[in-house]
């Protein structure tokens, strides 16, 4: 009952503070899982790009690492929201479905508009926006923390 | 006058579309309609498109965006929904549509890692199945792996919301 709830603002540029809140915050919200995807999904994808040749059950564990890390970082957040208090929960649940729903959104909308021709007709393929990495866990994971930030910051406006 | 008619609205209730006793045809479809609905819009849209490469700029756009208004739709529909229950429904309906997001999300991301890696491709080298075709890929006349992806997500999101549902309601049982 002395536990302190946790806060949404533990994570991400709420509070910048290089060694009061960044250190304690990589145990907060899974973010070490989250880092463990970073550094285990593009390594992971140039080595299985590079190496065709290795059996398949090593290949298959370089490919399977980053997706057992997300699936822990989901774990992390969901014990971390646990431990908030009712409004910070509803916020933060609010925010985290806002965030994964609109990134389902796009990604079942981006290749309807490829195939539309929109991005070859505004040549805005010299971007490469026609090839957007949805299967790459590491954008998958930076593009929902990013909506999710969005809709906390939505959310939390009518708490102010 | 007026807010005793919203006084007097019942509150909604999850049970209505999931499997049981409770279950209502009519009000599936008032909430889940337009999921229904954009399910062949998306095959035939597709399919427009494939055959109509010469057609106007905008109105392939425009072709291409209807599935995705739909489907924007329905999401607007189930938040209404979801905001007319009591306290606890709320609650439970919103910890089981989160798992549902998530799971389907992390299969379909699965899915296509594994589908980039080559994984899918070792694994399934014959590509008899529907699996095995869903898995490398195919193009029948305009209809490609892609475009199965939806319904995929949607049986996904619909299965994980009643496991979710299930066990989220078990707390209060």
């Amino acid at each position: 009952m002395n536990n302190k709830p946790n806060l949404p603002e533990e994570i991400g540029f709420g509070k910048l503070n290089l060694w009061g809140s960044w250190r304690g915050s990589l145990n907060k919200g899974g973010a070490a899982w989250m880092f463990v995807v970073y550094l285990t999904d593009i390594p992971g994808g140039w080595l299985l790009q590079h190496h065709p040749g290795w059996p398949l059950a090593l290949r298959l564990l370089i490919a399977l690492t980053p997706l057992a890390a997300s699936l822990l970082y989901v774990r992390g957040i969901a014990l971390w929201i646990r431990g908030m208090d009712e409004l910070h929960r509803r916020v933060t649940l609010g925010a985290f479905l806002f965030g994964t729903t609109l990134y389902l959104v796009f990604n079942a909308g981006w290749p309807l508009l490829v195939r539309s021709g929109v991005f070859s007709a505004l040549n805005l393929t010299r971007w490469h926006l026609d090839q957007m990495p949805f299967f790459n866990c590491t954008f998958t994971v930076c593009l929902t923390y990013l909506f999710s930030g969005l809709g906390y910051a939505f959310f939390n406006r009518r708490y102010k | 006058m007026l807010y005793t008619g919203f006084m007097n609205n019942k509150p909604n209730i999850p049970q209505v579309v999931l499997p049981g006793k409770n279950y209502s045809l009519l009000a599936d479809m008032k909430i889940n309609g337009w999921l229904f609905a954009s399910w062949p819009i998306i095959f035939l849209s597709d399919l427009w498109l494939f055959n109509h490469e010469d057609c106007p700029l905008m109105l392939r756009v425009i072709i291409a965006l209807i599935p995705l208004a739909m489907c924007l739709l329905w999401i607007r529909g189930v938040a209404r929904w979801i905001r007319g229950m009591d306290e606890l429904h709320r609650r439970i309906t919103l910890e089981a549509c989160l798992f549902a997001i998530t799971w389907t999300f992390f299969v379909i991301t699965a899915w296509q890692h594994l589908k980039h890696e080559g994984i899918l491709e070792a694994i399934f080298r014959s590509s008899h199945s529907f699996l095995g075709e869903l898995a490398l890929g195919f193009n029948l006349a305009g209809l490609t792996e892609y475009d199965f992806y939806y319904p995929l997500a949607v049986s996904l999101l619909c299965s994980f919301f009643f496991l979710g549902h299930t066990i989220f309601n078990r707390h209060y049982k």
